[in-house]
């Protein structure tokens, strides 16, 4: 079968040329997600202060399923989602670990972030911290009282300082004045040394810690130590947290890993690339399922004669099944030979468009290993013989008398597996946008690529009865009666509606694909700018990131400030919600007392001003009607530390989108976050206020913005976001319109015949090609309108979870030249492959073998 | 005047001994009012070593009872047995095999596979029954056909004729119990195609091959043992040693 495959192949190279083309490109997008999926997971923010640390105990990163929280749907899982928040662990335990044999030093290690004279920032750690990196003096004293700090070398040049100079820092917990009394040296990023006493006290929670630092005694066992504190982790038990709250289950780090103690940001922003990446690679191996699906159909249909031949000199339809796995085969292992190493290099274009759209966390180098090329064939492979199962189930049920397909009439063959299981993704893709109904922001985001791509699946395998209709319904429109071009047109359209399909499916994979990805964004970005606009009445913001934050005294200085009627803080954290399983990550704020008075959330039931101790709480309205819940009733999430909490709902809000879900106190949200303080201060000013002067006062706080300003800057970041996502799925959405061209090209060329028997009927070529106008007027028409249902279906069922109303916002402005370019598209490969087609002489043609 | 198919024809007999049998063989192409009856009951037993020619007027079932007799198409009603097996038991993929192994075929035209040479479409049915072809056989049935010499060209590289001779050689090789060819010589020259004519002719007698050839050609049909003549589905007449104006003489009455 393989020899016999590979002679038609050789034979119709052309043929096979659309299918290798696609799934070459394919391979090529694949192979290159792959290396920039290996190289972001392998990205490791260097081990720079950590260096001198041997081991490291710090709280698992992932949700953890504890028994006050019931039974989830994850029993029996051990790890839950990574968590966005730094969980902490009792600082008591360092001076049980420090007891064990062969640790010289256990340390609990916090960062607080300080802000520094002249707008610079720092991350402070207790003195004892400095013999994990290690660092040493090379002047004056360790810091022993809350007045005294220690500067690291670069820092203390920056500001002219050395031992004894006096200076202004801004903390957490508010600013105070500290003398230097020593420099020191180490390595890593700006660093500076309080006592340790006086860390902790600044650390979000005094008697926690981010993790325990451990060095070693000379000539001790690191293996030993390791299983000896291991067992005292696990003799430890719950006694070490608060029984309320659950206690995080430990681990020890050594090694490369501790990076993700010295830089939890740096992880994090790792950690949202890897979805990103695996939705491109995804999508670029589905979208050449659709394509070369189409053009293996077409080398079929070319090759209906042949194959009745075959099952006339005895070729099973198993034996026809083979052969057109064969071929699909070479053409797969064609294609990758090619595409995997032009695929390693297009992994650093992929790298430059992340880098473009602000997604590549730092540290970031391309790793090539033969992993991604090994994926990148695979998919090849699975690609072409998934795509080649379809043709293969027409081909095989081809009967031996095709082989006279020229005179005798062609049978309609039913496939009635295939449009039973359209049906099925058909119910499956209504069943998705059920549940996106409800789903907002990122979680709605990548379900929709999933019923964009589910529902394609559909039309494609529904191609055919779909194209009828479409050809009923447009055919007439397109063609009116008359003309003999439109004639043939509308009579080729309703006897092949199988090329219409053909075009139509990738034409509405590309427009539902763009349409979905851009307008997701642009839909985001509207309502976040829309909301925030609805929810700011605040005069000034101030904006405290960057400086170490806001200190809750920095809101009492402002609050008094001569002409503020009102202020109120906020910081950005995060929740979790859903089971242990299947955790949503929700956006959330700790709040100040006062926010009702800054800022207008559209509370609709209860009372902001209740929100207050650590078990209470406010929900969006929206995400309060999905977990039905009231004012009053109790309710279970995880803080973004993976503390479980049981709280009461005290007030309902309508404007979340852009802001959060949950709001809860700032002591809480400081206690279970990484960052601490506030971000930002919203300020009212009362009237009659001398604006100049108040806005003086308030930028020695943190930078300032007036209200048009803040909202100027919300909506660049909104817009901003919306296009980097579009910007990296482009390169998929070039790919299905490339896919477009393929089939088109295809589909005209494999006609030549045809023009050829229409030429010499004395059809003339400007004939030829107003009926070829005409029908990819109807191909393009029925692809571009089920393409631009499918968008809308899903854009509507995205806004409906952002929003609650079922209203999907494509904006002209960039929906038209999207569809112009798309018609272009179409028309241009399409004409010019007919008149290389119309070119030969007819009577050539006519007798040229198929 | 016409009388039963049945009558003129050797009684349908025994499976067994017959290399073909239909009995009350019908075929209807299409549903409700566009059914065509293309067969309406055709009993036949074809005789082992004989060389039958099959004839009627344009649309009167010729082919349709050839694709049915030979297993590429099965009948809507009625019998096929085809080695002594009734194919209306048999799978798709086992009426091939036995297909594959029994029976032969020449069509008038696109028979050959073009990207394949002589040779390959010649041993194409061995290889697609997985055996491996044996070289003396393969070579000794192109020269039955007259063409050892171009074995390895190419379909786009032979003649017409030489192209029927291939597929002649390629439905010979697996000696096939029946032979069948419709219309073989419809798209060559009068001369290329007394030619085929004389080959089909000549594995009946030297070799004892079983050949059912379909033809309007009453020259063609002269060539066979015996002519049978198909009207409107149904077998209507025989001739036995037939000569070209006897059978011309049949159809002229036939169609008039
Ligand atoms: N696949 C088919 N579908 C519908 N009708 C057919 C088909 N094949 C043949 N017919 C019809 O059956 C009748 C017999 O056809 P055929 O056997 O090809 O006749 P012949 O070979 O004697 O010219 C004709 O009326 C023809 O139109
Ligand atoms: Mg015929």
């Amino acid at each position: 079968m393989l020899r016999l495959a590979f002679g038609t192949l050789r034979a119709r190279l052309a043929g096979f040329a659309g299918a290798f083309l696609a799934v070459a490109l394919a391979t090529v997008l694949v192979t290159g997600a792959g290396v920039m999926l290996e190289s972001v997971l392998r990205t490791h923010a260097p081990v720079e202060r950590l260096s001198g640390t041997d081991l490291a105990v710090a709280a698992s990163d992932k949700l953890e399923r504890t028994p006050a929280m019931g039974k989830g749907s994850g029993e029996g899982e051990s790890e839950g989602d990574k968590l966005q928040q730094t969980p902490r662990l009792p600082a008591g335990l360092a001076a049980r670990i420090a007891a064990v044999p062969g640790v010289q030093a256990a340390v609990p290690d916090r960062t607080v972030p300080v802000a520094l004279p002249g707008g610079l920032g720092a991350e402070a750690h207790g003195w004892d911290s400095a013999q994990l990196t290690p660092y040493r003096l090379t002047a004056g004293t360790a810091p022993q009282t809350g007045g005294q700090i220690v500067l690291d070398a670069p820092t203390a040049a920056a500001l002219g300082a050395g031992p004894g100079t006096k200076l202004e820092i801004g903390t957490p917990k508010g600013a105070r004045s500290v003398t230097v009394s020593g420099i020191a040296e180490g390595r890593g990023a700006t660093a500076v040394f309080l006592a340790p006493q006086t860390a902790a006290e600044l650390g979000a929670v005094p008697d926690r810690a981010d993790f325990i630092g451990i060095t070693l005694a000379p000539g001790a066992d690191a293996k030993q130590v390791r299983a000896a504190v291991k067992a005292l982790l696990a003799d430890a038990g719950p006694q070490f947290g608060d029984p309320t709250r659950g206690q995080p289950k430990a681990q020890v780090l050594s090694g490369g890993s501790l990076a993700r103690l010295e830089a939890p940001a740096a992880t994090t922003a790792q950690e949202a690339t890897v979805p990103v990446v695996a939705v491109f690679g995804g999508s670029a191996a589905f979208t050449a399922i659709f394509v070369v699906a189409g053009t293996f159909g077409f080398s079929i249909r070319q090759r209906t004669r042949e194959i009745g031949l075959l099952r006339a000199v005895g070729a099973t339809p198993g034996q026809v099944r083979r052969m057109i796995a064969a071929e699909a085969l070479l053409v797969a292992l064609a294609a990758a030979a090619l595409a995997v190493p032009l695929g390693y290099g297009f992994a650093h274009v992929l790298a430059e468009l992340f880098d473009k759209a602000d997604a590549l966390p730092p540290g970031f180098t391309i790793v090539k290993s033969w992993l991604p090329g090994v994926v990148g064939a695979g998919s090849a492979l699975l690609v072409t013989q998934i795509a080649a199962f379809a043709a293969a189930a027409r081909a095989a049920k081809l009967r031996p008398t095709e082989v006279f397909g020229a005179t005798a009439k062609r049978r309609i063959l039913v496939p009635l597996l295939r449009y039973g299981l359209g049906v099925l993704t058909l119910a499956g893709g209504a069943a998705l946008l059920a549940v996106s109904m409800n789903l907002g922001g990122d979680d709605g985001a990548s379900s929709s690529i999933g019923i964009v791509f589910t529902l394609m699946l559909a039309v494609a395998l529904l191609g055919l009865p779909i194209a009828r209709v479409g050809v009923a319904l447009v055919g007439r429109l397109v063609n009116p009666a008359g003309g003999a071009a439109g004639r043939l047109a509308r009579a080729n359209g309703a006897a092949e509606p199988g090329r219409v399909a053909a075009v139509a499916v990738p034409v509405a994979l590309t427009i539902a694909f763009s349409c979905s990805v851009l307008f997701i964004g642009t839909t985001v970005a509207d309502e976040t700018i829309a909301q925030s606009k609805a929810r700011t009445s605040a005069t000034y913001v101030v904006d405290g990131t960057g400086r170490a934050g806001l200190a809750p005294d920095a809101v009492d200085r402002i609050r008094a400030l001569p002409g503020v009627a009102a202020a109120a803080g906020t910081v950005a954290t995060t929740v979790m919600d859903g089971s242990v399983s299947d955790a949503l990550e929700l956006d959330a704020r700790g709040v100040g007392p006062d926010t009702a008075a800054v800022m207008d959330l559209g509370v609709r039931a209860g009372d902001l001003a209740d929100l207050r101790g650590p078990d209470t709480v406010a929900l969006g309205s929206r995400h309060a009607e999905a977990k039905d819940k009231g004012v009053g009733d109790r309710i279970r999430y995880w803080l973004g530390d993976g503390t479980p909490m049981e709280a009461r709902v005290v007030a309902l809000y309508d404007n979340a989108f852009g802001f959060g879900d949950y709001l809860m106190p700032q002591e809480v949200a400081a206690a279970h976050s990484t960052a601490s303080g506030y971000d930002k201060v919203f300020v009212t000013a009362a009237p009659g206020a001398d604006r100049a002067a108040l806005t003086a006062e308030l930028a020695k706080e943190g930078r300032v913005m007036d209200r048009a300003a803040y909202l100027d800057e919300v909506a660049d970041d909104a817009n901003e976001g919306a296009w980097a996502n579009a910007f990296i799925l482009g390169a998929i959405a070039v790919f299905t319109a490339l896919g477009v061209v393929n089939t088109i090209v295809m589909a005209t060329a494999s006609r030549a015949r045809e023009f050829a028997v229409l030429r010499l009927a004395g059809t003339t070529r400007r004939q030829v090609t107003a009926m070829l106008r005409r029908e990819f007027a109807v191909a393009a028409a029925v692809g571009i309108g089920i393409g631009t249902g499918i968008a809308w279906l899903t854009l509507g069922a995205f806004a409906n979870g952002i929003t609650g109303r079922f209203d999907p916002a494509m904006p002209p402005a960039i929906y038209l030249p999207l569809v112009a370019a798309t018609v272009a598209l179409i028309y241009g490969s399409g004409l010019l492959a007919a008149r290389s087609a119309l070119r030969r002489d007819p009577v050539e043609a006519i007798g040229a073998r198929d | 005047m016409r009388k039963h198919a049945t009558a003129v024809i050797d009684a349908p007999a025994g499976a067994g001994t017959a290399a073909i049998a239909l009995r009350g063989v019908t075929k209807v192409y299409g549903r409700g009012d566009e059914a065509v009856h293309a067969l309406r009951g055709v009993d036949l037993a074809i005789r082992p070593g004989s060389f039958t020619a099959v004839m009627g007027p344009s649309g009167s079932g010729k082919s349709t009872f050839l694709h049915c007799a030979a297993g590429l198409d099965r009948p809507t009603g009625g019998q096929v047995f085809l080695a002594g097996t009734d194919i209306a038991g048999l799978s798709e993929t086992k009426l091939t095999e036995l297909r594959r192994t029994r029976v032969g075929f020449v069509f008038q035209a696109f028979n050959l596979v073009g990207s394949l040479t002589a040779e390959q479409n010649v041993t194409l049915p061995l290889r697609l029954a997985g055996t491996r072809p044996d070289k003396k056989w393969v070579r000794e049935v192109l020269g039955r056909v007259g063409l050892a010499q171009r074995a390895g060209h190419r379909p786009a590289q032979l003649s017409g004729g030489q192209q029927q001779r291939v597929a002649i050689a390629r439905a010979l090789v697996t000696r096939p119990d029946v032979l069948f060819a419709d219309e073989p010589t419809g798209a060559l020259d009068t001369k290329t195609g007394r030619e085929v004519l004389g080959l089909l002719r000549e594995v009946v007698d030297t070799f004892g091959h079983t050949v059912v050839m379909v033809t309007h050609d009453p020259v063609a049909a002269s060539y066979a043992d015996r002519v049978l003549f198909l009207a409107d589905g149904r077998l209507v007449d025989t001739l036995e040693n037939p000569s070209a104006e006897a059978v011309a003489d049949r159809m002229i009455h036939m169609e008039g």
